[in-house]
This record gives structure tokens, C-alpha cells and sequence, in this order.
């Protein structure tokens, strides 16, 4: 077997009207990608080609062997992107519940807060006793006063302040 | 690669039958240098049978003038392989033309034992060293359709081969096309239509010297330069264009060698640019 010698009789007879000593070409390199652009899966494996030159290049085989290449990485790809698209969907769920939990939380924090304000809320409710008890307490001062009983209507005055101050 | 020794018979005829035997020893002479080389390099002969060191020594002994000595002709016949084509890894592998590769370093190299076999002033010489004198003028002296003189016969047996060569599709159309309109727009545009100063006509340029050698079996070389077919139509199109800027300003009568070496130096950048034009996916 003979290198290439570009002489070219590929070229007129391909059916498909390729480029089949630059499709050789790149396969041999390995260049995946510039086979394709030069139409690689347009070959049909006519064997045209590989007929009609003078050096016995094995030209169909190698167009074969580089759609069977092709292939297999179109397929491998089609699994990378599966993968893909699981570990995303994952994710995403991950991230949702994350997110579900966090508003959750957020929710039962905001609820005992507006408990512990209502809670709050009816012992500041005292306001109505302790004027009662202010009310009852100045009623005994004003009757030990009355009745000229000091020591009871100082200590009720006494009582009637500690009552007023804030604690 | 006997096809296309076969297509060079008409050139070796004429140039016999103008000549007489004296072209033959720079022929033999290139031949045994470029075997020799090929031999001793891979030391043995099997690696003759493919013919394409042969060829290049044919090719190379064609273009050589006839007193050429036939020790400068085995130096060139030598220097195509040793330079040209062994040391880019043999058959298939030369950027450039071998031949070439052989005239131009012998050009170079001994240029006085080149332009001294040649006999008689060639037309494109006596065209440079004119002094003065329009091309009608100048045509005056100079017999043979457009001044080419003798070389019009030999541009009409390569024409002919190359025609045969084209007919039997052992070269494909489009390097000697470009080369051809290359050389001719070249012309054109150089012609200011034949004062003192001008280059000479189209035509002129077409049939003198080795244009259409060069554009039948030189230029066409599968192996050197652009591989792809709009590359090779780029090529020729640069050689020829080349050609007649050699002609008209390098320091030699004829600059064909170094047109195809320059080009060929170019046909990968060609190839790639025609393969990125190329569509997704040619017709199916
Ligand atoms: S085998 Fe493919 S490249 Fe070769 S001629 Fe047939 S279609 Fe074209
Ligand atoms: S026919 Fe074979 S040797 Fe010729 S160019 Fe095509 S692949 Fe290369």
C-alpha cells in the first residue's frame, strides 16, 4: 500500500460529491470534527472512491471505521446528557425543599411571635386592674384619712405610689 | 506516472527535432541524479518502481536548456530529491514541486552554467534586455506567432499533452486553468499595449518560455501544494500571476520555478479556506 499521493481520482467519482482524500486525511489525524465538516455522514460507502485509487487506499473502510466513531461518541454524548439532566432535576428538588423548610421555618417563627405579642397584649390588659385596685386603694385612703387613722393612710399613700411608679 | 511521461513526448519531439541531441544529456542527466539520490537514500531500488523520482528527474531534464552540462544536470536532478522531496518523508509528502525545487537551487546556485546552455538569447530574454524598443518594434526582429519563436512550438506540444492528460483525467482542470488566466490577467493588466516599458501581450507570455509546460505538468504536481480542487484553482491562479511578476521584475528571464515554488508554499492555506467554505454537507 501507497501513501496518498493527492492525485485526486477520488474526488470526481464520489457520488456525493465529498472530498474523499481530505476525509482520509482527517481521520487518519484523528479530526473528528473536520471530518464532519467535510461531510462524513454523507458518505454512503460506495466504495467509488477506494475503486479508483491508484495507491489501494482502504478509504471506505476508514469512512466506516470514522462513522462507527461517530456514532459511538453521538451516543456517549446522549448518556452524558441524561446524566445531565437527572443531576439537574435533583438539584432543582434539593433546592425546593431547602427552600420549602427555610419558608416553613419562617412561617412557625412568625406565628409564636404574633402569639407572644397576643400573650403580652392581654397582661398589658391590666391597666383596667390596676386602676381598680388604684381606685380601691385611694377609697381606704380617703376613709383612714376620714377617720384620722395616720399610720393606715401613710401607709396607703405609700402603697398608691409604688402602684403609680413604673417597676 | 507514465501517463504523464507519455504526455512529455511531444515536448522531448520538438525539442529534439529544434535542438538536435543536445537536450538529451541534461535530460540523461537529471534522470541519473534523481534516481541516484532516491536509491542511495532508502539503499535499494525498489522504491524506483513507483516512478515518481523518475518523473521528476524527466520533468526537470525537459526544462533545462540544452548546454547545460550534464554534471550541473545531475547536481540539479539530485538536488530536487535531496532537497524536495526526501527530507519531507518521500512520496506524498513534498510541499513543493521537486523539480522546481532542482531548477531553482540550481539557478541559484550556478545560474551562469544554467544561462549559458541556453542556445541563443530565448524570447522572454531578448524581451528584457529589449533597451528601448516598443514591442512592435521589438517584434520586428522576431519571428513566430506573438514573438515566441520557437517556443510557440513547444507551448503547442504541451498544449497537447496536457490536453491528453486532461482528456485521460489524469490531471484535473482547474491548476492549469488558474494558471492560465492567472498568467494572462497578469499580462493584461502589465500591457499598456506595447511601449518601450511594457511587458509584452498575453498571448506572448501564454506561448513564451515555459508557461504552459509549466501549467500542463508542473503546476499540477498532485502531491505539492493545494490538494483540494478550488485550491488548486487558487494556486494556479497565484503561479501564474507570479509567473509574469518573476518575468518582468526578477532578476532572471523566466521566474516559472520560483512562481510554483511561492505557490506552493500557499496551497495549504488555500486548502484550508476552501474546507471553511466548504458547506456542512455537500450534496447528498
Ligand atoms: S465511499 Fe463515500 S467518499 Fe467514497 S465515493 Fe462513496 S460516498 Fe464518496
Ligand atoms: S485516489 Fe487515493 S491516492 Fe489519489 S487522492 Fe484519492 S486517496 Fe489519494
Amino acid at each position: 500500500m501507497m501513501p496518498c499521493i493527492h492525485c485526486g481520482a477520488c474526488v470526481p467519482v464520489c457520488p456525493r460529491g465529498l472530498w474523499p482524500q481530505q476525509l482520509f486525511e482527517a481521520l487518519g489525524a484523528g479530526d473528528l470534527p473536520r471530518a464532519q465538516h467535510l461531510g462524513l455522514d454523507a458518505c454512503g460507502a460506495c466504495r467509488q472512491c477506494q475503486d479508483h485509487c491508484p495507491s489501494g487506499l482502504p478509504l471506505t473502510k476508514r469512512f466506516r471505521e470514522g462513522q462507527d466513531a461517530l456514532l459511538a461518541l453521538t451516543e456517549a454524548e446522549q448518556v452524558k446528557a441524561l446524566a445531565q439532566t437527572r443531576f439537574l432535576a435533583r438539584e432543582q428538588r434539593r433546592a425546593q425543599a431547602e427552600a420549602e423548610a427555610l419558608e416553613a421555618k419562617r412561617q412557625r417563627r412568625a406565628e409564636a411571635k404574633r402569639r407572644a405579642e397576643a400573650r403580652q397584649a392581654q397582661t398589658s390588659g391590666a391597666p383596667g386592674r390596676q386602676d381598680a385596685q388604684r381606685a380601691a386603694l385611694a377609697r381606704a385612703l380617703a376613709k383612714a384619712e376620714a377617720e384620722d387613722r395616720l399610720r393606715d393612710a401613710t401607709r396607703l399613700r405609700a402603697a398608691l405610689t409604688a402602684l403609680d411608679e413604673p417597676s | 506516472m507514465g501517463t504523464v511521461g507519455l504526455a512529455t513526448l511531444p515536448v522531448l519531439a520538438v525539442r529534439l527535432a529544434q535542438e538536435g541531441f543536445a537536450p538529451a544529456l541534461p535530460l540523461l542527466g537529471a534522470l541519473a541524479g534523481a534516481l541516484a539520490v532516491e536509491a542511495l537514500y532508502y539503499r535499494r531500488v525498489t522504491t524506483l518502481r513507483d516512478g515518481s523520482a523518475l518523473l521528476t528527474g524527466w520533468l526537470l531534464g525537459l526544462a533545462l536548456p540544452a548546454g547545460t552540462s550534464p554534471v550541473w544536470a545531475l547536481t540539479a536532478g539530485a538536488l530536487a530529491l535531496g532537497l524536495g522531496k526526501l527530507p519531507f518523508g518521500g512520496l506524498g509528502r513534498n510541499p513543493f514541486n521537486p523539480a522546481m525545487v532542482g531548477y531553482a537551487a540550481a539557478l541559484l546556485l550556478f545560474p551562469l552554467a544554467l544561462l549559458d546552455g541556453q542556445t541563443g538569447a530565448t524570447p522572454l530574454a531578448s524581451l528584457a534586455a529589449r533597451s528601448g524598443l516598443t514591442v512592435s518594434e521589438w517584434r520586428a526582429t522576431h519571428p513566430g506567432p506573438w514573438g515566441a519563436g520557437s517556443g510557440f512550438a513547444l507551448s503547442l506540444a504541451s498544449l497537447a499533452g496536457g490536453l491528453w492528460l486532461l482528456y485521460r483525467r489524469r490531471i484535473s482542470w482547474h491548476a492549469p486553468l488558474g494558471y492560465g488566466v492567472g498568467l494572462a490577467s497578469a499580462a493584461l493588466l502589465a500591457y499598456d499595449g506595447g511601449s518601450s516599458q511594457s511587458a509584452g501581450p498575453p498571448l506572448f507570455h501564454l506561448f513564451a518560455g515555459s508557461s504552459l509546460f509549466a501549467a500542463f505538468f508542473i503546476i499540477t504536481d498532485p502531491v505539492s501544494g493545494a490538494h483540494t480542487p478550488p485550491g488548486r484553482l487558487a494556486m494556479g491562479l497565484l503561479a501564474g500571476a507570479l509567473t509574469l511578476s518573476f518575468r518582468t521584475t526578477g532578476p532572471f528571464p523566466d521566474g516559472v520555478a520560483f512562481a510554483v515554488l511561492l505557490a506552493n508554499a500557499a496551497g495549504p492555506a488555500f486548502d484550508a479556506l476552501a474546507e471553511a467554505r466548504r458547506r456542512q454537507t455537500p450534496r447528498v
